[in-house]
């Protein structure tokens, strides 16, 4: 391995990821508390980073307007 | 500044090339490309296909037969060869075309030209034989029946028959209006009313608020579910009624719709059943040309009628041809931009030119013509007047709501009386772009209790669109009735607008600041949106460790405005969409595209329960996703070889399958996921524990003490296993050299071997 690709950071990309990302723990929980937008969400990856489960992108929409919540979206 | 077609939006001269076998779609329905054109061409005779080719390449050679239809197609695709066909053309055919332009169609019937041709005093044998001959129209029979000569084309009433235009005529043909003796003049006009063209743009800003908070389902047959009828069949805002209303709108919430869809407001969401409202932006860039856009739209509405409404069920049929609308208002245009015709006047006019036409519901039927439909609403009109009544449902109906056409009272006499508008002459492309409304700068009120006035001497097209970006509309009569919601904020939050720049318009048009109730719930409902992001297509770099992240962090090239990673665990970091990821001071060592199906990433251990999660493949959902099914073991399974990535590993045992099993996955997701994942099947010890758990009561497992021979050598195995007096003693072989002996069989095995000189040991003489 050469010295200058020794000295890079090791990272791995994840690209179109489909993530909610609440303002605090509370909410995080409030969401996964929800039967319906639980079973779309296949883990946490913070406290308040909830991973969304691939493809169910207008499932979880939909869900979080049901609730009530006014997510911004950033497609 | 031109309105952009959107009404042709679906329209493209893209010539597809299509076989002949390929057949022309159904008559009087619009086709998305050339390809039906040249089907019906190649269906032609080839003499009747070489004459048109010389018609309009007189100069040059003729082309080998099975190239002349698409000769003829892409030689009329040439401007200036077009061009030329259609500076030859007289009067008549002009006129055809027009029906064709302003019917926004691509093909009609025989059965609906013929008689729209007469009601516009043009001869349908002269105005369609000069096209034909030119093969800028062709002629296809549905029925499959052979074509007549051209001269006769014109002359056949059949509903089976159908024009198709070629595709370089669908742009800009300008309309060409009727020279035949026209309705006579009217005395002098009084009482003037003209409508402000905003009730149609109002409904639609509406409808679309409808769609964009709940989608409407349709059926494979393109009607719409029960539910979603009568949901907007119910909204006072789509189907209340309309103040300055001189004709009944029947189905109101049905024209709306169609009109949305021509215009593409509401759209068929790719993949589904559903129709989907379009996003904010469509106001900010169509909002100004809606009354033009609107009423080309209107003009070759097919699917919902002036007197019979919306069809329940498209499938069955069609409904009268729209055909009409053009007509009348062509012979409106044919008139002095002052001067007013009267309604019976233009009736009568059109009933002496084509007889039984305006009145008659449908065309003719056709024998080859499947049942026609049922239509909600629809009533035979009486014979008499029933010609003036069709044309004031169509004229003092939408074309007065549009803004299309004013109405008068004669006097003496007291006839209604018609004239087109500006915007009438100008969506007829006979007049210039009309000259905008007066403006009212103060029109709204703002109450405390988020309602809102809104008087529409001041409203414009661009405004309804920009109010409906962020708020209901609820009630539309002389005045309207809009109402902020968190709902309504979210939307305008949602379509790009700044909680200051809703704040900002409705102070401005109210002239007052804003009530402090309002103003609030402005700002509280603003800031709920902040409170939850959802991205559904982000960008995460993972970093082995924290400190990692934070050195990454910390040298993050200054973007000049553009965005910032942010953090979402301790070796996770969430690149926001524009931000640029500084690539030179990373080490890739793994990529992974979610909307992609899921990598291998997991080693199944000889053990069989035993996963090795190979850190170097890993994606973020696998932790997520081998947490249900195993558990984590601290103890290397076995030492990592030279050259491997890193390992976690995972245990699956009765507990996690459990465990898995009761949090909903199923024995086939658990196959599917094994597949997935570690490129194989389940492994046998992981079917084991699943059998363990599926059958609890399933057939069990046995023990007992077999009786086992051993032979001196597999060679005399095999000799006794084959010897007739041998095979039927022998039970299951458990190798080369043994073989399990049924209990009952041991001594007639004793006596087989004594019989061919061999005798049989035991343990007991081994140990001796």
């Amino acid at each position: 391995m050469s010295r200058a690709n020794a000295s890079r950071i090791p990272v791995k990309l994840h690209r179109r990821v489909s993530l909610i990302q609440a303002a605090d723990a509370v909410l995080a929980e409030e969401l996964l508390a929800r039967k319906g937008l639980a079973r779309l969400v296949v883990g946490r990856l913070s406290e308040t980073v909830l991973l969304v489960r691939p493809g169910e992108e207008d499932a979880v929409l939909e869900e979080l307007r049901r609730m009530g919540q006014t997510p911004r979206v950033e497609r | 500044m031109s309105a952009p077609d959107r009404t042709r939006g679906h329209r493209t001269t893209t010539m597809t090339d299509t076989t002949p076998t390929d057949a022309p779609q159904s008559p009087a329905r619009s086709s998305p490309s050339g390809g039906d054109y040249l089907a019906a061409l190649k269906q032609y005779e080839p003499s009747r296909r070489i004459r048109i080719f010389e018609a309009i390449a007189p100069d040059e050679a003729a082309p080998r037969p099975g190239e002349v239809a698409s000769s003829i197609a892409a030689r009329l695709g040439d401007a200036p060869v077009i061009s030329a066909a259609c500076e030859r053309l007289g009067h008549r055919p002009r006129v055809a075309l027009s029906l064709f332009s302003l019917s926004r169609s691509d093909r009609l019937t025989a059965s609906e030209l013929a008689p729209a041709l007469r009601a516009l005093g043009a001869e349908p044998a002269s105005a369609l034989v000069p096209l034909l001959e030119l093969g800028l129209l062709v002629a296809h029979d549905h029925a499959g029946r052979p074509l007549p000569d051209l001269g006769s084309v014109a002359a056949e009433a059949s509903a089976s028959l159908a024009l198709i235009l070629h595709p370089s005529l669908r742009e800009a043909t300008p309309n060409t209006l009727p020279v035949a003796a026209a309705p006579p003049p009217s005395g002098s006009a009084g009482l003037v009313r003209e409508a402000d063209g905003l009730e149609p743009i109002l409904r639609l800003a509406a409808l679309w608020q409808r769609v964009r908070a709940a989608p409407i389902r349709q059926t494979q047959q393109g009607t719409l579910f029960k539910r979603d009828r009568e949901r907007l069949a119910e909204d006072p805002a789509l189907v209340g009624p309309i103040a300055d209303a001189l004709e009944p709108l029947p189905d109101m919430a049905g024209l709306w719709l169609e009109l949305a869809r021509v215009i593409g407001l509401i759209e068929a969401e790719p993949g589904s059943d559903r129709i989907v409202a379009t996003d904010a932006e469509f106001w900010s860039e169509h909002a100004v040309h809606l009354p033009h856009m609107l009423g080309l739209a209107w003009l070759g509405l097919r699917a919902w009628d002036e007197q019979a409404g919306r069809p329940d069920d498209e499938s069955s049929g069609e409904l009268p041809s729209p055909l009409l609308r053009p007509v009348a208002l062509l012979w409106l245009a044919a008139r002095g931009e002052t001067e007013w015709t009267a309604l019976d006047d233009l009736a009568a006019n059109l009933e002496r030119l084509s007889p039984g036409w305006v009145h008659r519901p449908d065309p003719g039927p056709d024998p080859s013509d499947p049942p026609r439909r049922s239509t909600r609403g629809r009533a035979k009109p009486p014979r008499s007047g029933a010609a003036t009544s069709r044309l004031a449902a169509t004229l003092l109906g939408p074309a007065y709501q549009l803004g299309l056409v004013r109405v008068a009272e004669e006097s003496p006499g007291r006839r209604r009386l018609v004239q087109l508008t500006p915007l009438g002459r100008y969506v007829l492309g006979v007049g210039r772009p009309p000259a905008p409304r007066e403006t009212f700068e103060t029109f709204l009120v703002v109450q405390p209790n988020f309602e809102v006035l809104a008087y529409r001497q001041g409203l414009q097209p661009w405004l309804v669109g920009l109010l409906s970006r962020f708020l209901d509309w609820e009630q539309l009569g002389a005045a309207a009735e809009l109402r902020l919601s968190a709902e309504s904020v979210y939307r305008g939050l949602e379509g790009g607008l700044t909680p200051e720049q809703m704040a900002a318009r409705l102070e401005r048009h109210s002239g007052r600041p804003l009530p402090p109730a309002v103003a609030d719930a402005l700002t509280t409902w603003s800031g709920r949106r902040e409170r939850l992001a959802f991205h559904t297509s982000a960008t995460l770099i993972e970093f082995l460790r924290p400190e990692d992240l934070e050195a990454a962090l910390a040298d993050w090239p200054d973007g000049d405005g553009k965005p910032v990673p942010s953090r979402v665990s301790g070796r996770i970091l969430l690149v926001p969409e524009g931000a640029a990821i500084p690539y030179h001071r990373f080490r890739v060592a793994g990529s992974r595209d979610y909307r992609q199906p899921s990598e291998p990433c997991v080693e199944v251990e000889p053990d069989g329960v035993t996963l090795g999660l190979d850190l170097g493949r890993t994606d973020l959902l696998i932790d997520a996703e081998i947490g249900r099914l195993a558990d984590p073991v601290a103890a290397r399974s076995r030492s990592i070889r030279a050259g491997e990535s890193p390992r976690r590993w995972y245990r699956v045992s009765r507990g996690s399958l459990t465990r898995a099993l009761g949090e909903g996955m199923t024995p086939q997701q658990l196959e599917r996921w094994f597949e997935g994942r570690t490129g194989a099947p389940p492994p046998p010890a992981v079917r084991l524990l699943l059998h363990a758990m599926e059958s609890p009561t399933g057939p069990a497992f046995r023990i007992d003490r077999p009786v086992v021979l051993h032979a001196p050598s597999p060679e005399l195995l095999d000799g006794l296993f084959q010897h007739p007096d041998g095979r039927g003693l022998l039970g299951e072989r458990l190798g080369p050299r043994s073989v399990v002996v049924p209990a009952g069989s041991v001594d007639a095995l004793r006596r087989v071997l004594l019989a061919i000189g061999l005798t049989l040991g035991s343990e007991d003489d081994d140990a001796t």
